[in-house]
């Protein structure tokens, strides 16, 4: 069993891999930008008024979350692009010079061009409006100056840039900014360069390059040692748990996320051993008495059980049992008295404190799993009470007992297995619509609150770490179903 | 923040303002600083109890996230004689509690295991009003705030990558005729919020009330819209003119926020109600952050969005100055021109209220005849306080009522309850 074991784990191996590059890839593809929102985190207000200091503070951000590196260990990009184009920042930024390679292909010039675009809005931003508070003419055409620079920054077309660059001109010369005079030149020259001098062939030439730190890298063993995580600062990468920090509470995502993983964990090995407890028999005895009084009746309400949505359940049940005009037996919200258990209360206190909390949303989790594995169970059982062996089993005379319990039953819990391996996967992912509706602070809310406020890290992190606690529990699962029933054997699993 | 929170080691007596601001200052090179830096940053003092201090009455003991938190009456506070009621900390203890399913909120009212809030829905209020045990047991009410909500045009896009749909202020009026406010205000908020009409809220003495409300009229919008020059030319229901050489069609993304489902009805009812008079909005939901980011940035046509004001005179640099629209400030639209900056300029240095009135009303008037924003509604706050409270008094400004001033009317026979945030 050992080797069998051991090769399951190096199956792992591969598995996780494609897991944790289709979560890189998925935070890549995540819509905003990461650095802009932990900035907004860090200022709290989601707003920094000026935005020369927001620009220092995003790169800031960009190298702590490693957004200044390459994306992946190998870059296949063309001879025209320089292999620092990722550093460009912002992103528009970025967008233009790409654009503007593909167009002309001569990198420095482009460079140029771009910079000297830069040079004219910094010389206007220089000139205070107040200047001209006697010429509000004059004042108001500085904000179009301001405004035809930043416009460029988004302008490749050659009829929309000369269209700019010729509006540029007309409000530099008619308001007699003569300060603004040399960078305008500088601008409509390198412009002109840019365009005459095109080398658009480079664009055609593959350039391979390879990146040993890059984000990908960065993202599994992060910044330190990758092995030790020695001398690791910003990131311990996600192989020793650090997935970033939180969008909106600035936590490590781990440290936002365990307690909720205690809760939805509690909730899913509690229901589950319940489910087990009443499907069982449930299954076994319909098994038993098919076509009987408890079979037909067992049969219609499981069915029943098992249609009825969720949400509806759970807002039946509180409109039933937690309503001062109709019953009030349960807390309509939370998982504990907002007082708090008290200072010396023993666990067994807590627990009899805790259990009113937890029926409702129990029973919401439950009672669809139960309707499935009582009919799983009885399924299994009946197949297995039409085979010889129970009917040698009873024509030797064993009591009916023996025959349910120790030799059909034997055989049928692998449904039951199958459940079981569900656990893990189950604490991470929560229940979405239950932990909202009776305001459980679980996995499955912490998954609808992220995604609701595109808190990417928390996502992805959630994301890997079910993908991981599937493969775990399918390892568990495999290695029950050897366990209980010898006719599967591992040789036959492996080979 | 006392220093002797932020600095117990004084390591900012041996800096002085003037070398902190010095661009050429490099903190790198201090590293006492780096180190306090990455104290004071750290996420703890923003959530662990232990480490959360703040200059108010009370300090937080218990958190328990996504359940509630518990604020305890310090007793060594500055104001604990103050006379003043502003200043009065009543309450020993305050548990803000969290509740995020409305059934549930109805049912812990009806049950009176909360004892006030300012952020239930409009819906559940409703409803628990018209319960008589809630109306006994509560004082409730939707109360106004400065707060409104808008529909903000790109009045100067770049023509690029943002097609010049609204630079003419004849046709965002035309568009503003096309949004039916009141029936949103009846079906999104089941009437419980109120018409704005410009910047400035109505319960202001600034408040300009000569200007209306504007018309929902459909037939006047297109009408409007015709005589602008943008007409159906194709058949395809579509308005389009020839802008700069080229056919443009009056087709254009509709930005709103994806924090609560009223903004997506909203632009629904907005989105079908401008298609009737040949305007296609396409619904675009986006994320606080890259909405507002994409506002600074001039980088949508048509954004839903709201304000929060407060009592105190407005300062219209922010929202409206030039200069926050060339700075990627909050001007979003791109409103403005040298004579509303000059008004502006002026109403922030102006203290003699005879002469600041009139000129918020004339600065009201400018941006009404400009139309930069379909102005939407005000909202109301829901406020429930029980009635087991004295000074149970609400306000205009958030949460809508004084925790700190809420007192137990007959203290020995109350149990413990909560409030909402």
């Amino acid at each position: 069993m050992t080797g069998y074991i051991i090769k399951r784990l190096l199956f792992f191996i591969p598995t996780l891999l494609i897991i944790s590059l289709m979560a890189f890839i998925i935070s890549l593809m995540a819509p905003g930008d990461p650095a802009e929102r932990n900035v907004q985190t860090q200022t709290g207000s989601g707003y920094v008024s000026i935005s020369e200091q927001r620009l220092v503070q995003k790169k800031i951000w960009r190298k702590k979350l490693g957004l200044d590196l390459p994306v992946f260990y190998i870059s296949i990009q063309s001879f025209a692009s320089p292999d620092t184009l990722h550093r460009v920042y912002p992103e528009g930024d970025r967008k233009l010079l790409e654009r503007l390679i593909r167009m002309y292909g001569n990198w420095p010039e482009i460079s140029r061009y771009f910079q000297s675009i830069r040079s004219l809005e910094t010389a206007s931003t220089t000139i205070s409006p107040h200047a001209y508070n006697s010429s509000p003419e004059k004042a108001g055409a500085l904000n179009e100056i301001k405004f035809a620079c930043l416009t460029l920054f988004s302008a490749h077309n050659p009829g929309q840039v000369t269209t700019r660059l010729n509006q540029l001109q007309k409000l530099i010369t008619e308001n007699d900014f003569m300060a603004l005079m040399p960078y305008m030149n500088n601008l409509r020259g390198s412009y002109n360069t840019m365009k005459s001098a095109r080398t658009v062939y480079k664009n055609y030439i593959p350039s391979v390059s390879f990146n040993s730190r890059n984000q990908f890298h960065r993202w599994i063993f992060g910044d330190g040692n990758w092995l030790t995580g020695k001398d690791a600062v910003f990131s311990r990468g996600i192989i020793r748990g650090d997935f970033g920090t939180s969008y909106i509470t600035g936590l490590p995502v781990m440290q936002e996320l365990v307690p909720s993983i205690k809760w939805s964990l509690l909730f899913a090995a509690v229901g589950i051993v319940i489910a087990y407890f009443i499907s069982i028999p449930v299954g076994i005895f319909s098994a038993a008495s098919i076509g009987g009084a408890f079979d037909r009746i067992s049969n219609g309400v499981l069915l029943m059980l098992y249609s009825m949505p969720v949400f509806w359940v759970a807002t039946l049940l509180l409109l039933m049992f937690a309503n001062p005009s109709v019953l009030q037996i349960f807390p309509a919200s939370g998982v504990m008295p907002v007082t708090g258990y008290g200072r010396d209360a023993s666990p067994l206190q807590i627990i009899m404190i805790t259990i009113p909390y937890m029926i409702l949303p129990l029973f919401c989790m439950i009672y669809g799993v139960v309707a499935y594995l009582s009919r799983s169970v009885r399924i299994s059982m009946i197949g297995e009470l039409n085979l010889d062996y129970i009917k040698t089993a009873r024509a030797k005379g064993l009591p009916e007992k023996a025959v349910l319990m120790d030799h059909a039953f034997k055989n049928s819990r692998l449904p039951l297995i199958t459940l079981l391996a569900n656990v893990l996967p189950m604490s991470i992912a929560g229940s979405l619509i239950i932990e909202s509706i009776f305001t459980i602070p679980g996995m499955g809310f912490q998954t609808l609150f992220a995604i609701h406020h595109q808190n990417y890290p928390v996502v992805i992190a959630i994301f890997t770490l079910t993908g991981f606690m599937s493969l775990t529990g399918y390892l568990l699962a495999d290695i029950l179903y050897a366990w209980t029933d010898p006719r599967i054997s591992f040789r036959k699993a492996i080979g | 923040m006392q220093q002797i929170y932020f600095d117990p080691g004084d390591l900012f007596s041996r800096y002085t303002l003037a070398q902190l601001s010095d661009p050429a200052f490099n903190p790198s090179q201090h590293p006492e600083l780096v180190n306090w830096a990455a104290t004071f940053n750290d996420p703890k003092y923003g959530h662990d109890p232990e480490f959360m201090t703040g200059l108010g009455m009370y300090k937080i003991t218990t958190w328990q996230p996504g359940q509630h938190i518990t604020l305890e009456k310090k007793t060594d506070h500055w104001t604990q004689n103050s006379t003043y009621y502003g200043e009065k900390s009543l309450p020993e203890k305050i548990i803000f509690k969290v509740n995020r399913d409305p059934n549930s909120q109805d049912l812990e009212f009806k049950s009176q295991a909360m004892d006030a809030t300012g952020s239930i829905s409009t819906k559940v209020l409703i409803n628990l009003q018209a319960d008589p045990g809630f109306n006994r047991n509560y004082h409730s009410g939707f109360i106004d705030t400065y707060n409104y909500s808008y529909a903000a045009f790109n009045t100067r896009p770049d023509g690029i990558k943002h097609k010049k749909l609204f630079t003419d202020a004849a046709v965002r009026k035309a568009i503003a005729m096309l949004i039916p406010v009141d029936q949103i205000i009846k079906v999104v908020h089941k009437g419980k919020n109120k018409r704005m009409v410009g910047p400035v809220s109505f319960l202001k003495p600034e408040f300009n009330a000569e200007l209306k409300e504007v018309p929902f009229n459909i037939e006047e919008g297109k009408k409007m819209l015709d005589k602008a020059g943008w007409k159906d030319t194709d058949g395809d229901n579509i308005r389009d003119k020839v802008i700069d050489g080229s056919k443009v069609q009056m087709n254009f993304k509709l930005n709103y926020y994806t924090t609560q489902i009223e903004w997506k009805d909203i632009a629904t009812m907005m989105a079908e109600s401008m298609y009737k008079g040949g305007i296609k909005a396409e619904l675009n939901p986006m994320d606080v952050g890259n909405l507002v980011l994409a506002a600074r940035q001039h980088d949508f046509d048509m954004m839903l969005g709201s304000w929060a004001s407060s009592m105190l005179p407005d300062d219209f640099t922010q929202l409206w100055h030039t200069s926050s629209w060339t700075s990627e400030g909050s001007n979003y639209s791109g409103f403005g021109n040298a004579e509303t900056d000059a008004l502006i300029d002026s109403i922030k240095y102006t203290l003699d209220d005879n002469i600041r009135i009139p000129l918020v009303k004339k600065f009201q008037e400018m941006v009404y005849n400009d139309q930069p924003y379909i102005f939407l509604f005000a909202s109301l706050r829901r406020v429930v306080i029980h009635r087991r409270f004295a000074n149970a008094e609400m306000y205009f400004e958030r949460p809508g009522f004084t925790v700190n001033n809420l007192k137990l009317l007959n203290p020995g026979s109350m149990q413990v309850n909560n409030a909402t945030p």
